[in-house]
């Protein structure tokens, strides 16, 4: 599969995929790092992060794997994992944003801080 | 609210996700909100008010994504095979809600009345609205008994309801956009589309719309339209009017008989099939909706009795707002000779008012009466041959006045709901029983 058919990625597909690039993280620890990552300007709903979630999990962008902190309450949980797919489409739209802003840059003269 | 509460609220909401989305993530996604609301009700009221109102207007457009991609990914699916009854089944209780449908309308009607008159552009007639409203009851009443029989033998049967309503919702806009135009000859009847244009019409709407669905669940699924253009087609057999209540019967039966037995055969076929395949592995299910039934069950009973008593009210006031849309007048008279000059187009010469009941004998204070206007025409007319005619109304008093109500409405029915939930009028309804 060709990455770039799949570019531009949505904010929050991107944010999502941000998250999960260091390690494997639960649902709920997604939804607070999308937060964090954005400077609290996007803030997912449990609705919004599944329904992205099952479109990657589809497209086989990403993985369910054990839980690494198990939930005290008990409930089943898992963990998502970038695939090696997820993680070319990453870096394709890091390339790509990349781009964007040196072109940005080189235009208007003003640098990047 | 309880953390509980909002969370088995949250659950039921989940529980409106497609089958494969709720078992794959549904529990997950439980989890996820119930330690988002544990950590806003530490933050605060107003942390936990944002993260309700965020997951509650997100929820629509995340649902509508999952069922798009629930119908992309549909799969071939037959859970098994009916009996031959099944068809005796899907027949009758094709037809058994279709009374129910005549009482769900008018609300429904009124909803998309209110509906266009928010876009752009001249307002609509109310009869775009009741065609509208009646096409889309009737869908219900028709899709749910079928979807409630399809559920055990096909797999997303669930599709077959929204489909259903959109292929009764299409059949209504193409009939009013046709009905003008073949307002003469043999395609037109009384104002509308013939029956037997109709049915093919409808036929073609419902059929193309479910076969949809059944197309990519089942082998040769496209035979359906077939099916259903055959037995609207049988409309055209047995004549433009059903006169007899056997003839009627026939008409509304033979259509839902015939589409039964196709999709039994449909069903019968891709069991075989899918018998001789090797079985694959269904994905484990975690979100458990049939546990939480009995949960759920005090809110299935609040819902039924918000239903029986919030069912009649908006039956009533949708009836009596689509009624003022054709005019308020000021007095019971004024609407008798105003109705009579829209029908026939002459002026009246006497009018007679019957009304009241044993509470109000002399009727005074009644709602609803029964208007009868006498008429002449300047030469026989052309249906009767008769010379003088007199023709009976009924007809409802509102804030403001007076208006018609047609006997299809049930207004003795409205004015009783009139007085229970003491609408509009002065609290009085029925008119006498011997109304000559």
């Amino acid at each position: 599969m060709d990455t770039h058919d799949q570019l531009p990625l949505t904010e929050s597909t991107f944010f999502i995929l941000l998250s999960l690039a260091p390690e494997p993280k639960h649902g709920y620890a997604i939804l607070k790092d999308v937060e964090a990552l954005s400077d609290g300007r996007l803030i997912l709903s449990t609705g919004t992060l599944y329904g992205a979630l099952k479109r990657m999990l589809d497209g086989v962008w990403i993985e369910r794997v054990p839980d690494p902190e198990p939930d005290e309450s008990n409930r089943e949980r898992k963990a998502y994992r970038l695939t090696k797919l997820g993680r070319r489409i990453l870096e394709a739209e890091t390339a790509r944003l990349r781009r964007l802003v040196g072109l940005a840059e080189l235009q208007s003269g003003v640098q990047a801080s | 609210m309880e953390n509980k509460a909002l969370i088995r609220f949250y659950h039921l909401l989940v529980s409106l996700y497609p089958a494969g989305f709720r078992d794959r993530l549904g529990e997950e996604m439980v989890g996820v909100f119930a330690q988002a609301v544990a950590e806003a009700r530490q933050q605060g009221r107003s942390a936990l008010a944002h993260l309700l109102l965020r997951e509650l207007l997100t929820f629509p457009g995340s649902l509508l994504l999952a069922y798009g991609q629930s119908w992309r990914g549909l799969e071939p699916g037959v859970l098994s095979a009916p009996s031959w009854l099944w068809i005796v089944g899907w027949t009758l209780l094709s037809l058994a809600l279709l009374p129910l449908a005549w009482f769900v309308a008018p609300p429904l009607g009124y909803l998309f009345l209110r509906l266009l008159e928010l876009a752009p552009g001249p307002d609509p007639a109310t009869a775009v609205g009741t065609v509208l409203g009646l096409v889309t009851a009737l869908g219900l009443a028709t899709a749910l008994p079928q979807w409630l029989l399809l559920r055990p033998h096909l797999s997303s049967a669930g599709w077959w309801l929204p489909l259903t309503v959109a292929g009764w919702l299409t059949f209504g806009l193409l009939a009013l956009l046709i009905a003008p135009r073949v307002n003469s000859g043999p395609l037109s009847h009384g104002g509308f589309l013939s029956p037997g244009l109709a049915f093919l019409l409808l036929g073609a709407c419902v059929g193309l719309a479910q076969a949809l669905l059944l197309r990519r669940l089942l082998p040769q699924g496209g035979w359906w339209l077939a099916a259903w253009l055959l037995g609207a087609s049988l409309q055209l057999i047995t004549g433009p009017t059903s006169e007899s209540i056997t003839e009627t019967l026939a008409v509304l039966t033979l259509p839902f008989f015939l589409t039964g037995a196709v999709l039994w055969l449909l069903l019968q076929r891709a069991s075989r099939r899918s018998a001789g395949e090797t079985p694959q592995e269904q994905p484990a299910g975690t979100f458990a909706p049939r546990s939480s039934r009995a949960r759920l069950l005090p809110l299935a009973l609040l819902l039924l009795a918000t239903l029986v008593v919030a069912g009649p009210w908006a039956y009533a006031v949708s009836q009596l707002e689509l009624a003022k849309r054709e005019g308020i007048y000021a007095t019971r008279e004024q609407a008798v000779r105003a109705r009579a000059a829209a029908v026939e187009g002459v002026e009246v010469e006497q009018i007679q008012m019957v009304g009241g009941d044993a509470h109000d004998p002399d009727g005074r204070l009644a709602d609803v009466w029964f208007g009868r206007a006498y008429v002449t025409y300047e030469r026989p007319h052309p249906v009767t041959g008769r010379i003088t005619s007199s023709m009976g109304r009924f007809f409802v008093r509102v804030e403001g006045g007076w208006v018609h109500m047609s006997d299809s409405a049930f207004p003795t029915l409205v004015g009783r709901l009139m007085e229970i939930y003491h609408l509009e009028g002065a609290g009085k309804s029925a008119p006498r029983s011997n109304l000559t």
